[in-house]
């Protein structure tokens, strides 16, 4: 049984994309252990995402869209099914593995930004770069081009403190770009932001989409919603309904 | 992660709390300098008797004659132990055949019980004799000859050189010293019994041991003759003591392995040397166990300090390994920072040892020469040896100290460590 599992050409479910599906999540159910018994967060969840697509995750506290987002970076691991990220099961995939994934194919935006306080922004973007071992001149050279992408390069000098929220965020997304990363994945990124703030955020990163990454944000806020191709809404760990639209303020309508 | 910034990343994380660095490594620096300046008194102390006994000549067999066991108690004056087998001057000749041999010097012992006095210069004063074999006590420094010259060795030695300090005693002042050497000078010695006999000897030298003086071995060979009343007590008693002077130190041994098996004993300085090792090893392990108990110590608030700050940056670690820290980036990162506090305090604590021991050193020395006791400083010796060993063991302390809280932070959930406030 083992020995089939394994082997998941010979399970129909467990097949790994195709071509342009960069994530394909198969029955995935994650349940916790909560002192109050099971809890399931993320309750048979099947979905694709093309590569380049931008995908809302929306849904009420506790529907499982952050779980979700959680499997996808490979921060956390399915209870059962498949969660395929370019070609690799993270259910099944070694702690080197992992590691690597979160190395090179994923960047993390956090709603709280989770910028190291100590470290100037462009230390802070320098870390990911750092982590995958990247010497130190050409780690310089690269977190002063990606803060200079988001319009931050005079301030690379500054420390967290010195920022505003606006800043700090992008400071975060710069860090979320270091290691060329094909996928994004936003969780709130505008919860701690004013609105007009949020706006110029949610453009940066819509930006960033449209040349060419695959963006994921898990939001409540159906503004920030507007902005993707696909929003898929989610109640008690299952998906409740995708919608696809023709995201506001897209000046080609695409 | 590239080592040197597991590195920058571990001591960066140290400034950014000085105070608490400081103060947890206050515990090492205590503890190595401890160590440092017990094993360095230590090193020092091993190093002064090391001298001296090197001085006395490593290569020197004492060969001496077994004697009886139920005699062996009864060491008095009159008592006169028959060896099983004396060293006499056939057994001298056959040790100076030896292979390896370079000189063999017989030496007689003087009776005890003696009441002596000596006449020269026309004057005549009260003396002591001691054995040509004596030593000075291990701190003294090495006796030199300052007028004429050291007795004759061997078994045809004759003469007498008087102590500097005995003439003191007599009131013969040092200028006047010199004009002794070559005088006939006369022992007269008597029994409790009251025999009595004259004993002309020639002042040959001055030196500056601590007391009496000491006769060549025919002349003390011909005091022992009479005190027991056995002209041949070289055939029946032999010599108290033949030092044999082998060419080298690996010669020395192989002598005295010759010489033990005619069914003599025999000892080398080298024996003594390893005892004498032996023991400060003992004695320097002894000391250093106090410091390495207040190691224990500061290591068990490293420990406790990298649980806060690990405790502290838990939110810090996830974030980290979200952005792609493998587990063993992030023990290493804190295994680093531990082990900096342990060689911070290690460094303190070898500076402060240092500074300690020139202290300790300098109060000796101004109290021995206050008390007129010169023996030559230092006291204590720290050597690179002790140095390096000192910052490898405090490295190694905080090292130790901080596996289970790095492996701890290592081991944490990226998930539960993001959602920690």
């Amino acid at each position: 049984m083992t020995d089939l599992l394994d082997r998941p050409q010979l399970l129909d479910v467990s097949l790994p994309p195709a071509a342009p599906p960069i994530i394909r999540l198969v029955d995935v159910v994650r349940r916790y252990k909560m002192g109050s018994g099971p809890v399931t967060a993320v309750a048979g969840i099947s979905l694709d995402i093309a590569a380049g697509e931008f995908v809302a995750l929306m849904g009420a506290s506790g529907s499982g869209k952050s779980s979700l987002l959680n499997l996808l970076g490979g921060l956390d691991r399915p209870t059962t099914g498949a969660v395929w990220v370019a070609d690799l099961n993270l259910a099944r995939a070694t702690k080197k593995q992992l590691v690597e994934h979160r190395r090179r194919q994923v960047g993390f935006i956090f709603q709280s930004f989770n910028l190291l306080l100590h470290r100037s922004a462009l230390e802070n973007v320098e870390l990911p770069l750092m982590l995958a071992g990247v010497a130190g001149p050409a780690r310089h050279a690269r977190a002063a081009a990606l803060l200079a992408e988001v319009g931050l390069a005079e301030r690379a000098d500054h420390r967290p403190s010195q920022l505003s929220g606006g800043e700090q965020q992008r400071v975060a997304i710069a860090r979320a770009l270091a290691n060329e990363s094909p996928i994004l994945l936003a969780d709130e990124p505008t919860g701690n932001l004013d609105s007009t703030t949020g706006a110029g955020v949610m453009q940066l990163l819509r930006d960033l989409n449209r040349a060419g990454r695959t963006l994921i944000v898990v939001t409540h806020d159906p503004g920030v919603a507007a902005y993707a191709d696909r929003v898929v809404h989610l109640r008690d760990g299952q998906i409740l309904r995708i919608e696809t639209q023709t995201p506001d303020g897209r000046e080609d309508g695409r | 992660m590239r080592p040197l910034d597991v590195l920058a990343t571990g001591l960066g994380n140290l400034r950014r709390r000085k105070i608490r660095t400081v103060l947890t490594s206050i515990g090492v620096w205590v503890g190595i300098l401890t160590v440092v300046t017990m094993v360095s008194l230590g090193i020092g102390l091993q190093a002064q008797i090391t001298d001296i006994i090197k001085q006395w000549g490593l290569e020197t067999v004492f060969v001496g004659p077994k004697v009886p066991q139920q005699a062996a108690g009864a060491f008095n004056a009159y008592a006169r132990v028959r060896p099983d087998k004396p060293i006499t001057p056939a057994v001298v000749a056959g040790f100076r055949a030896l292979p390896g041999v370079a000189g063999v010097e017989p030496m007689m012992d003087i009776p005890e019980g003696l009441n002596l006095s000596l006449t020269f210069s026309g004057k005549s004063y009260p003396f002591i004799l001691v054995d040509q074999s004596s030593r000075e006590s291990l701190f003294q420094q090495q006796v030199d000859v300052t007028a004429g010259h050291a007795l004759p060795p061997g078994e045809t030695g004759r003469g007498l050189v008087i102590s500097h300090r005995y003439l003191n005693g007599q009131g013969i002042l040092p200028a006047a010293e010199a004009a002794l050497i070559g005088q006939q000078a006369v022992l007269h010695a008597e029994t409790p019994r009251g025999d009595k006999a004259d004993f002309p000897l020639t002042i040959v030298g001055i030196d500056t041991a601590t007391r009496g003086g000491k006769i060549g071995t025919a002349d003390a060979v011909g005091l022992k003759q009479w005190w027991f009343n056995a002209p041949d007590i070289l055939q029946t008693d032999g010599y108290a003591q033949v030092a044999v002077h082998a060419r080298s130190l690996n010669e020395a041994s192989q002598v005295a392995g010759a010489v033990a098996a005619q069914g003599f004993s025999a000892q080398t300085l080298q024996l003594l040397l390893d005892q004498v090792n032996r023991i400060f090893l003992i004695v320097e392990t002894m000391l250093s166990s106090i410091g390495i108990l207040a190691l224990i110590v500061a290591s068990i608030g490293i420990a406790n300090t990298m649980i806060m700050a690990i405790f502290e940056r838990t939110r810090e670690i996830g974030v980290l390994k979200a952005l792609g820290a493998s587990n063993g980036d992030v023990l290493k990162m804190f295994v680093v920072e531990s082990a900096a506090i342990g060689l911070l305090g290690g460094v303190c604590g070898v500076i402060g040892g240092w500074l300690l021991s020139r202290l300790l050193d300098w109060v000796i020395h101004n109290y021995l020469t206050s008390i007129q006791v010169s023996i030559p400083a230092p006291f204590f010796i720290l050597t690179p040896a002790l140095i390096a060993g000192a910052l490898t063991f405090a490295t190694v302390i905080g090292l130790l100290a901080g596996i289970y809280p790095a492996a701890r932070a290592a081991r944490l959930d990226p998930l539960t460590a993001l959602r920690h406030e």
